[in-house]
């Protein structure tokens, strides 16, 4: 069944159109910065952009820090909300479900695929935008006469190639976790509905009202717990030491609304009616 | 519809799926309890855990304010959060400082010993560093500029910074200009702060110039070490400034992470000796300061000649030359966030005034120069100070 769904997923075009765009996002801004030689200022527009005309290694992690916040979540919503509101709306989820299969079996296999997604799309970006990074904006520094060069990380200690490397791994695995946590909100709605595009605009009001009240000071009692509040934690990996603490609560909170929206998305389709 | 036969009774239900649905429906009643039961545990962890309620023995007031300015020797390693609410405007040249008052920073902070420690500024995809050395040198990095600075010595004066916003430093800096009894010292009921039970201390300032009305402080009963400081105006509830360790360890830090990145190929390096500062001040021609001001005396930066703080404890306030030009655009930023344009007799002032900070610009037509105000004081204090300050100059060669 999960060999059948991520099948399903790798053979359809619009997966690797989605894929295409998110690292055509990253590449167009490259060449805009390599051709300008001109970046945002630090603090303003996606981390590590400011840094990356002196160091091109950090592209990757600029490019994460591009598609992370919007492009990312958009695109596993659409994708997660369709996963069976999309199969009902098609009328095979009732041909789908004839099969010898358990309902709970196809939740799982519909969430493994949207991981494979993700982690597809973000390792798509990660090595697309390190080309791009190499070839337009430079390879980091040269060695220094008196200390190996190398990326600097924020806190001012230089990165060896093999830091860099693991930093850079350890960010896509918890940008994955935070994309579940987006695929569990749009699943539990695509069990609601029939229809895939009302699941995906349900999973991005549920985003976009959490960053909001993200933002509003009133809201701070519940802004540990909002499901965007801690995405950009991932950038924490670059500090010296790793500041772990938001990326601790990052996965905590992720991990509870991926355990809570599973378990919901599973006790409503175990009994819901397939009309379709 | 189904008939079923009904056990032990003999006859045939005619009713629509009835036995049927309900074992369905029980089934689904049971997944949502289940559903509903993970929500609540998840749900009510972190309220349950903000419930528990603190136990800490009672702590005189006089007690703890002396246990939290002994407190500069206890090492400590954690993560704060400083909230200010000042509403100052982005300041030319000083928009670091506004915003310390006026916005959130999140602080990380290692502390060993008084001259060994290291305080990182975060922001997103950024972030600035101090280390103090043993030997007074201090070494600050910028992500943003890619840059080191070294400064050797000791500044006779400065801008506040962020590390000053750090609860152990500031709880100490204000208490150290607290005078009681003359300052009435209270007790506050104890607050678990980054799990610890803290017994709290307010110290009410009775300077009637000073805009402080109150300075709130929880510390560690064990070390006295300051974990939140509050401090609000007079006659506001709510607090200006607010400050909290929101992770700490009372332990030592690492020693590795106290040593400033290394200069290398690739990141700009520059060294400032502090004392220089002080002569670059005097070196662009501001001229002395007075010896009083609004009838407080100078107390500080008194070898400096572009700048000088007046008065003691809470009401004290600074007086720091600026460039002109700068100046003018100060004032016209102050003017702009509702600052209140004044006349002196020789000069232009712009007064604003926070509710707890107030900052003047005053322009001296005679000698050319422009001088920033500022303190916890009232703005008819820093008036009469720029009224006075225009009156000095009276007469003097530009």
């Amino acid at each position: 069944m999960i060999r059948t769904e991520i099948v399903k997923l790798l053979v359809r075009p619009r997966t690797w159109i989605t894929v295409l765009l998110l690292c055509l996002l990253p590449f167009v801004v490259a060449i805009f910065l390599a051709t300008t030689n001109l970046a945002p200022p630090p603090g303003e527009g996606p981390a590590f952009l400011s840094a990356v005309l002196r160091d091109g290694t950090l592209y990757p992690a600029a490019a994460l820090a591009m598609v992370v916040p919007v492009f990312l979540p958009v695109s596993v919503a659409v994708l997660a909300g369709d996963s069976v509101a999309g199969e009902a709306t098609g009328g095979t989820l009732r041909y789908l479900l004839v099969r010898p299969v358990g309902r709970t079996r196809l939740l799982v296999a519909k969430l493994v695929s949207v991981l494979v997604f993700v982690l597809l799309a973000i390792a798509a970006v990660i090595v697309t935008s390190y080309l791009t990074g190499r070839a337009l904006l430079g390879g980091g520094q040269p060695a220094a006469v008196a200390l190996p060069g190398g990326t600097t990380s924020l806190s001012g200690t230089p990165l060896t190639p093999t830091d860099l490397f693991l930093r850079t791994l350890a960010s896509i695995g918890y940008a994955t976790v935070c994309m579940l946590a987006v695929a569990a909100i749009a699943l539990f709605l695509s069990t609601l509905t029939d229809s895939a595009l009302g699941a995906a605009l349900g999973a991005l009001a549920v985003l976009v009202a959490s960053e909001l009240l993200a933002t509003l000071d009133a809201a701070s009692s519940v802004q540990p717990y909002l499901p965007t509040r801690y995405w950009l934690a991932w950038i924490d990996f670059f500090r010296q030491p790793i500041f772990w603490r938001d990326i601790d609560r990052g996965l905590a909170v992720s991990g509870v609304y991926i355990g809570l929206l599973l378990l919901a998305s599973w006790a409503n389709f175990m009994t819901r009616d397939i009309t379709a | 519809m189904v008939r079923r036969a009904i056990p032990g009774h003999g006859w045939w239900v005619a009713a629509p799926n009835l036995l049927n649905q309900t074992v369905v429906r029980r089934e689904a009643l049971r997944r949502w309890l289940l559903v509903g039961a993970a929500t609540a545990v998840a749900a009510g962890t972190p309220v349950a855990l903000r419930a528990i309620p603190t136990r800490v023995r009672d702590i005189p007031p006089d007690q703890l304010f002396q246990l939290v300015r002994g407190s500069a020797r206890q090492p400590y390693q954690g993560f704060a959060l400083s909230t200010g609410t000042a509403g100052l405007p982005a300041l030319p040249q000083l928009t670091s400082v506004s915003r310390l008052l006026s916005g959130q920073t999140q602080l990380r902070a290692w502390y060993a010993a008084p001259d060994r420690w290291r305080v990182d500024t975060l922001n997103e995809g950024d972030e600035h560093g101090l280390y103090a050395g043993p030997d007074g040198q201090q070494t600050l990095w910028d992500y943003g500029a890619n840059q080191i600075t070294e400064v050797t010595g000791t500044a006779p004066v400065r801008l506040p910074r962020a590390a000053d916003l750090v609860p152990p430093d500031l709880g100490r800096r204000l208490l150290g200009d607290a005078r009681p009894p003359t300052d009435r010292l209270t007790a506050l009921p104890a607050k678990r702060i980054a799990s610890i039970s803290a017994p709290g201390l307010r110290v009410t300032p009775s300077d009637p110039q000073s805009t402080l009305g109150r300075v709130d402080l929880w510390a560690d009963p064990a070390t006295g070490l300051p974990l939140q400081v509050e401090v609000a105006a007079k006659g506001v509830p709510t607090p200006v400034l607010s400050t909290r360790f929101l992770d700490l360890a009372r332990t030592a830090p690492d020693p590795a992470v106290l040593v400033p990145p290394p200069v290398r190929t690739g990141v700009g390096f520059t060294v400032t000796n502090a004392p220089d500062l002080g002569g670059a001040l005097s070196n662009l021609g501001l001229g002395q300061l007075p010896h009083r001001l609004a009838g407080r005396c100078r107390t500080g930066g008194t070898a400096l000649t572009g700048a000088g703080q007046y008065g003691t404890g809470f009401a004290s306030f600074v007086v720091l030359a600026v460039p002109r030009n700068t100046g003018f655009d100060m004032m016209r930023t102050m003017l702009h966030a509702g600052g209140v344009a004044l006349d002196l007799p020789r000069g232009d002032a712009v007064l604003l005034a926070t509710g707890l900070l107030s900052v003047m610009g005053v322009d001296s037509h005679a000698v050319r120069r422009t001088y920033l105000l500022a303190g916890l004081v009232g703005g008819d204090l820093l008036h009469q100070a720029g009224t006075d300050l225009d009156a000095f100059w009276a007469g003097r060669p530009a």
